[in-house]
């Protein structure tokens, strides 16, 4: 499980550090 | 009657039912398979005690013995044309089973059930879409309905645990589940599947007197359309016939076009070039026969039940060790030449269903620069990543679906991202953003909640009666978009996509939300429709309140949204009155008081506090 404060972050940027969460599990898996 | 409820264990979600199939060939051993395969226990009858042993082999159940305690549930898997009749003999004969029958017509089975003076309120109709070219148990396989629709059609008769029972047993074997009338059921497989037969067999026919010469020349356009001319004849014919009045009709305005086609071919062929133009109008008719067809294939759905399939060209390089299959035996030559036929061939791809061919953006590994980890990003320990900038090197998330990346599929699983959050984390805005970006399906669990409320209210369910919402739970007809461009909701044919975001529904959804059978029974549909999802478009992004805890713990990559009390509340007045000034923040904005909770109290504890 990762946690995303979204607190500081508006939307995009909010998409971008989900989505840089799914590289980055991702490219552990392998 | 088994009690949906639990009362007898036999209803219960997860309880196993006792299942009697009548009749092992195709449909009823494949059903027996997947049925005994999820736990259940399935008893095997057929005229021949042949096929019922054989059915037995193939691990479809065990053969019916004088001694058999009582079925929950009669499967009558007959032949159309004496379909009723055995129904009929089902009900008489087992005085508290459901009885259902998966013929491929409905009206006929129910007349002749009705004619034979059969209780009627446990019986219930049902078709699985679900089918091969190939007849007999030796065709049969556990995954045969997995994913497929299987239609429920009850009587007015029917009774709703009755419903429930036939309409979970769908359920176990994979199938998704739409509910329809006996008319309009057999109106609808007139259309897509019994007209689809005979125009299929029709045009195999035309091979038999033309020379080999000319068979020789066949592709695959000819292999595609006539593929299910090879089904088996007796059966077609009982299925025809039982649905003759709707083949009919529609072969009557199949027969119309076919008349406006050949006036327009007459007409050009009466027409000699040195007359100038081809006959007026004549060629229109004949594009419009074409772009007609272009306008219904494009509604056909996916595989599966999934959207619209489309096709590019993608040219595949096939290793030299592939291309050694020609040097086979000229039967595997063959049957190579029909998919990967040598060094360099080109494929058809699917860009619908495999998002990753739709773009040719690098693959994030090669993304230059690399992503840095973004703001806020933290590990499950809470500290947060120190390289965290908030820059992001990969231009607007706005952009088109990006490809994802091939190690996405994470050593063959589908790609599975679980984003849970409290209300005003932004878990449903993201999640969807997620979703479109990574090109892949995307599932709003409370969406489902918001449905079920919606049912019951416009059923006159009372959300108290916590038996009766978990009964509409188990029948409840949803249809869920997970286009992320396109989310909608459609509960028994009705787009209900705004209403279930009504205030009375977020008013009235805790009731629902906080009852726990309904959330064991939608908790299931929940991962099936993940897994068809992630199958379907090559992953799936779901989001929840309980989907990384409960619904998905296992995914692949789990996210939990937060944000601070201030940031949440300013994002629920601007969401609900357009500004975050002092005023809308003075208004009642989030949903935080135990009335109004989404996740049972026990299960509170492990989550962050709404604000």
């Amino acid at each position: 499980m990762t946690t995303v404060d979204t607190s500081d972050l508006d939307f995009a940027g909010s998409v971008a550090a989900v989505l840089a969460v799914v590289r980055e599990t991702a490219g552990a898996a392998h | 009657m088994p009690d949906p409820s639990g009362a007898d264990g036999a209803g219960r979600p997860g309880a196993p039912v006792r299942v009697r199939v009548v009749g092992t060939g195709l449909i009823g051993a494949s059903l027996g398979i997947a049925l005994t395969r999820a736990g259940h226990d399935v008893v095997l009858d057929d005229p021949s005690p042949t096929a019922a042993g054989l059915a037995r082999d193939l691990g479809a159940g065990r053969p019916a013995t004088p001694h058999d305690p009582a079925p929950d549930l009669v499967v009558v898997a007959a032949p159309p044309d004496v379909a009723g009749r055995v129904v009929a003999a089902e009900l008489d004969r087992w005085p508290h089973a459901v009885v259902t029958d998966v013929a491929s017509v409905k009206e006929a089975v129910a007349a002749a059930v009705a004619a034979a003076g059969a209780d009627l309120s446990r019986y219930v109709g049902s078709h699985p879409m679900a089918g091969r070219e190939r007849s007999g148990a030796m065709a049969a396989r556990a995954d045969l309905f997995e994913g497929r629709a299987w239609v429920v059609v009850p009587g007015e008769s029917s009774d709703p645990a009755a419903i429930a029972l036939v309409r979970r047993v769908a359920e176990a074997v994979g199938s998704v589940v739409t509910v329809m009338g006996a008319h309009e059921h057999d109106a609808a497989v007139a259309v897509v599947s019994h007209v689809p037969q005979v125009a299929a067999s029709l045009v195999a026919a035309r091979l038999r007197e033309v020379s080999d010469d000319a068979v020789a020349l066949a592709g695959q356009g000819l292999r595609d359309v006539t593929r299910i001319a090879a089904s088996d004849a007796r059966l077609w014919t009982q299925i025809l016939a039982g649905n003759a009045a709707a083949v009919r009709a529609v072969l009557t305005d199949l027969r119309d076009d076919l008349d406006g086609l050949l006036d327009a071919l007459d007409a050009l062929t009466t027409t000699r070039a040195e007359d100038g133009p081809a006959a007026p109008g004549a060629l229109e008719v004949v594009a419009r026969r074409i772009t007609d067809g272009n306008t219904g294939q494009a509604r056909i759905p996916g595989k599966h039940g999934g959207g619209p399939t489309s096709y590019a060209s993608v040219v595949v390089v096939v290793p030299t060790a592939r291309a050694r299959w020609r040097r086979c035996s000229p039967t595997s030559a063959r049957r190579a030449s029909t998919s990967r036929t040598c060094a360099s061939t080109t494929v058809s791809a699917c860009p619908s269903a495999s998002p990753r061919w739709r773009s040719c953006r690098p693959p994030w590994s090669t993304c230059a620069p690399p992503w840095p980890s973004a703001a806020g990003v933290s590990t499950t320990d809470g500290e947060r990543d120190p390289a965290a900038t908030g820059s992001l090197g990969c231009g607007p998330v706005t952009e088109p679906p990006a490809a994802p990346h091939p190690d996405l599929a994470l050593d063959g699983h589908r790609l599975v991202v679980a984003i849970d959050g409290p209300s005003g984390s932004g878990k449903s805005s993201v999640a969807r953003a997620v979703a479109r970006d990574l090109g892949v399906g995307f599932l709003d669990t409370g969406a489902m909640y918001r449905a079920l409320t919606w049912w019951c209210l416009d059923r006159g369910i009372e959300l108290t009666d916590r038996r009766a919402v978990a009964d509409a739970a188990l029948v409840l007809p949803l249809r869920l978009a997970t286009d992320p461009d396109a989310v909608t909701v459609a509960v028994d044919g009705t787009d209900v996509t705004a209403a279930i975001r009504e205030p009375r529904i977020s008013q009235a959804v805790s009731a629902v939300a906080t009852n726990l059978d309904v959330r064991e029974i939608l908790v299931r549909r929940q991962r099936a429709l993940v897994a068809e999802t992630a199958e379907r478009t090559g992953g799936c992004v779901a989001e929840g309140r309980d989907i990384t805890t409960v619904v998905a713990p296992d995914a692949p990559v789990r996210v939990l949204l937060t944000a601070s009390v201030e940031a949440r509340l300013a994002r629920r007045a601007t969401e609900l009155h357009g500004t975050a000034d002092a005023s809308a923040l003075a208004a009642p904005t989030t949903r935080s008081s135990a009335a109004t909770a989404t996740t049972p109290p026990s299960r509170s504890s492990s989550r962050p506090p709404t604000a």
